[in-house]
């Protein structure tokens, strides 16, 4: 197992359970229609966003996704959504609301509403690859119509991602032994690339031989395999009635409303 | 730099959705008719070469930063801008899935981004200054030249894009000069490293750079138009600055009205009036260069300064009003108690489960 | 008189600086006949491989698959009936399950579903892979991996198997299993290998080449166990044809001590 492998995201893909076996078509579509409820949402909007929790957590769990994985992935994520958020607050002073003699700038609000949309669409993004794997994903996407070449080029990339990744890795490591350090300078990283490429150069003529050996006649074929079941559509329309229905009715206002005042 | 969903407005992401998904239609179909079938595995393993490309960290010489290579130019180089294309396609997308770098909705933007610039607009920079003669030292320039625009223009829509989609305060001016900055040593580096491999690569297997602009005793016949690609690219601009431009004026004002008819009248606990004078001042104070026209930045400050004129229409902003903000803030713990709890539940539900599938991801 | 399976006549191969290849080889291989191809590295055995399958074209003589001679013309009829596994396995199962990659050939030639399933799984019980069906090849192991391209290639029932180092980077018992099951097999077999024990094991005959000619060809207890020839081609007796005595053996440096 290599070093690389053991931090992919979507070796949970391979798990079983309801989510794993919804049809990865649904998930796509699901997924797409939940991150565009949240990103609709305008700038200063952050208790509305809430409910939306609800999704990420619910794939999570019933796909067995350990939630120490989506939070270290979103650990990474976070930086550059903070880079670009934190001037929010310093650039955007104006008071927006006043809740018990504090005051809280228009700048924290969307500052936070940042934090939040950032939060709920990684983990959709990292809940979706967990339970669904990049040959599925290239699959679904055959199946909503997209073109023949990109699919086939997802499988083909993913097939030798690790394997070339491995290779840099063993590069890397050989070269920061002989030189000492580990910095590269420019010279080195092109060496380095220049033989990672003839090398790549040289595979994909192996593997062209091994595909021309066994008939391939440019088109890439593959068993069907994707079944458009009823509990696709219910989990599509489900996700969708949701995310439609928190989008246009803050609950979560109401509930804190219904219980302060009941 | 990956654009990432927090920051996109559905306007933006939408409209550079269509925008990449056009240019990948094309792509597709000029690479399908080309009917090359050595290129597919090759597309497929350069895709991955680009990651393993991008493992490979140099030091920034005089900023002491470590830095890589993109890729999207040197794939052009090797592939032909449409190939290249749908290859930096697929790596975006397993970035964005694989490594959560970049969103999903904001793929469009990234495809744009890092895709259109470095393969199609920097390959046909290159292809202009190189022609049917790629000796070293004009290759070595168009693809300096190509990687340059890519990279810049690439740094500067990332600008773009955030504020158009107006979550984020960063006005544009000082945002773009910043990444364009920051960006230009980047982009040198990077120019500089790419036309020494392809150098090394023309000397060793010149074959592979030849077919990519077209040179050689297979491609004597026709030059293939770059009008519908020109075409392709007009259209889609055109589509962005509309969609953007309608969006931004239309949907907030109705996202505004839709709430207040929501929410009814009587929930509205305070009129807008000292909060629209706020707002409208932070709107000048931000507002990005002078003239630039859309309304999309502050799409709240306007609706509610129109509001706030009409007497029959109360200004709707729920979160401006105390009332809303405790209601807000009690509700929101309430909804993450919620959530916890039922995910709590949810897990022991499910743990209690008898386990005879498989489990445990793979080892 | 049964057609032989492989028939090659006088094949030269030049490479574009114009050095040759292979120059002036000439054998035959019988249906069912398990034939290995020895010598050192850069004799040309894979270049020879190549030909077959018609990715270099001869510069003279020629080579006949089953009475069909390969050219130009009948590229996808000669892969039809010749199977090859390449050195590395990695760049041979390049679907992402092991299934797709076992039907990729069959699929290539248009078959029924049902039927495809049927094959497919048969195809991996009999390498001994049954319930990895699903399994991405990038997780199996060397062994696994050479088998998973073995299964890929039967499937289509060549009549020639061309197989070029087969047992390189196996472990002992992965390369046992591989040694049992190439035996049972009923195609021709062609192995081009550094694995004398292995050929000891399997072939029939051998064929030496060296410099891109054929220099010697025969029963491999005897050719094999010719010195002089070995040395000449920068080969090794195998273990199992030398004498041996205990005190005779080879002994590492680190063992000598110092007296």
């Amino acid at each position: 197992m290599s070093l690389v492998d053991a931090s992919r995201l979507d070796r949970h893909a391979y798990v079983d359970s309801v989510i794993q076996r919804l049809d990865p078509r649904a998930k796509v579509l699901a997924t797409l229609v939940f991150i565009l409820a949240v990103v609709s949402f305008d700038k200063y909007t952050v208790s509305p966003l809430l409910p939306f929790l609800a999704f990420p957590v619910l794939i999570a769990v019933l796909g067995f996704v350990p939630f120490g994985l989506i939070a270290r992935r979103f650990a990474l994520a976070l930086p550059f959504i903070l880079l670009i958020g934190v001037f929010n607050p310093l650039l955007d002073r104006a008071v927006m609301v006043e809740v018990g003699g504090l005051q809280v700038s228009g700048g924290w609000m969307s500052f936070t509403s940042i934090f939040l949309r950032g939060l709920l669409c990684v983990t959709a993004g990292i809940v979706l690859i967990a339970t669904t794997s990049v040959p599925r994903i290239a699959e679904a996407l055959g199946g909503l119509r997209f073109p023949r070449v990109l699919v086939v080029q997802l499988l083909l990339l993913y097939r030798y991602l690790f394997v070339l990744m491995d290779e840099t890795g063993r590069m890397r490591r050989a070269r920061v032994l002989r030189a000492g350090t580990t910095k590269a300078s420019i010279r080195d990283a092109t060496g380095m690339l220049t033989t990672l490429l003839l090398r790549t150069v040289d595979r994909s003529e192996a593997i062209w031989r091994s595909m021309l050996v066994r008939g391939f006649d440019g088109e890439l074929r593959s068993p069907r395999r994707l079944h458009w079941h009823f509990s696709d559509t219910v989990f599509l329309v489900l996700v969708t009635t949701g995310c439609v229905f928190l989008r246009m009715n803050p609950i979560t206002t109401r509930l804190g409303g219904w219980i302060l005042n009941p | 730099m990956h654009m990432a969903d927090a920051l996109l407005s559905p306007a933006v992401g939408v409209g550079f959705l269509a925008a990449s998904g056009g240019v990948l239609a094309y792509s597709a179909k000029r690479v399908q008719d080309e009917g090359d079938d050595r290129k597919i595995p090759l597309m497929g393993v350069l895709g991955a070469f680009v990651f393993a490309a991008q493992m490979i960290n140099f030091t920034i010489p005089g900023t002491g930063s470590s830095g890589h290579i993109g890729g999207g130019m040197l794939l052009a180089m090797l592939l032909g801008p449409y190939a290249a294309f749908i290859a930096m396609t697929s790596v975006l997308i397993v970035q964005a899935l694989i490594f959560a770098d970049g969103g999903i909705l904001a793929l469009g933007t990234n495809i744009w981004n890092l895709g259109f610039y470095p393969c199609v607009l920097g390959w046909w920079i290159y292809r202009m200054i190189v022609g049917k003669n790629p000796a070293y030292g004009r290759l070595s320039i168009a693809a300096m030249l190509g990687i340059l625009v890519a990279v810049e223009m690439g740094a500067f829509s990332v600008a773009l894009q955030t504020v158009l989609s107006g979550k984020s305060e960063l006005p544009l001016g000082e945002f773009s000069a910043l990444m364009l900055g920051i960006h230009f040593p980047i982009a040198l580096v990077e120019g500089f490293v790419t036309l020494s491999v392809v150098n090394f690569v023309y000397r060793i297997r010149p074959r592979v750079v030849r077919d990519s602009l077209g040179i050689g005793p297979a491609f004597e016949q026709d030059e293939p138009s770059y009008k519908p690609l020109l075409g392709i690219v007009l259209i889609s601009t055109l589509i962005i600055g509309g969609v953007v431009a309608w969006f931004a004026s239309s949907l907030p004002d109705g996202l505004e009205w839709s709430l207040h008819k929501m929410l009814g009248p009587g929930e509205i606990a305070q009129p807008a009036d000292e909060q629209g004078g706020r707002l409208a001042r932070l709107q000048e104070k931000t507002a990005p260069l002078p003239g630039y026209d859309i309304a999309g930045a502050s799409p709240e400050a306007e609706g509610v300064q129109e509001r706030a004129g009409n007497d029959e229409a109360p200004a709707v902003w729920p979160h401006v009003s105390r009332g809303k903000s405790l209601s807000g803030i009690v509700g929101s713990l309430a909804v993450l108690a919620c959530v916890c709890f039922s995910a709590l539940l949810l897990v022991w539900l499910r743990n209690r489960q008898p386990q005879n599938s498989q489990r445990e991801p793979l080892e | 008189m049964n057609p032989a399976a492989l028939d090659v006549r006088n094949a030269t191969y030049r490479y574009p600086d114009g050095t040759c290849a292979i120059e002036d080889v000439s054998f035959s291989i019988a249906p069912n006949e398990a034939v290995a191809l020895v010598g050192p590295s850069g004799a040309g055995k894979t270049t020879l491989m190549l030909c077959i399958v018609g990715f270099l074209r001869l510069a003279g003589g020629d080579i006949h698959v089953k009475e069909l001679q390969v050219g130009k013309k009948n590229l996808r009829q000669v892969r039809r009936d010749v199977g090859m596994i390449f050195q590395n396995a990695d760049d041979q199962l390049f679907m992402p399950t092991l299934y797709e990659d076992v039907a990729f050939g069959v699929l290539n030639r248009g078959m029924e579903p049902d039927d495809l399933d049927r094959k497919v799984r048969k195809a991996l019980a009999d390498r001994g892979l049954s319930g990895l069906e699903e399994k991405f090849p990038g997780h199996l192991s060397g062994g696994q991996k050479r088998l998973a391209s073995l299964a890929g290639v039967l499937i289509m029932e060549p009549g020639i198997l061309l197989l070029d180092e087969p047992s390189s980077n196996l472990d002992p018992k992965s390369r046992r299993q591989l040694i049992q099951q190439l035996d049972d097999l009923e195609n021709s077999r062609v192995l081009a290998s550094h694995d004398l024990e292995m050929v000891l094991d399997l072939c029939t005959r051998v064929l030496v080449l060296n410099r891109g000619r054929l220099v010697a060809e025969g029963d491999p207890a005897q050719i094999l166990a010719d010195t002089k020839l070995m040395e000449s081609c920068n080969l090794e007796v195998p273990h199992s044809l030398q004498p041996h005595r205990l005190d005779h053996h080879d002994t590492p440096r680190s063992r000598r001590g110092f007296r």
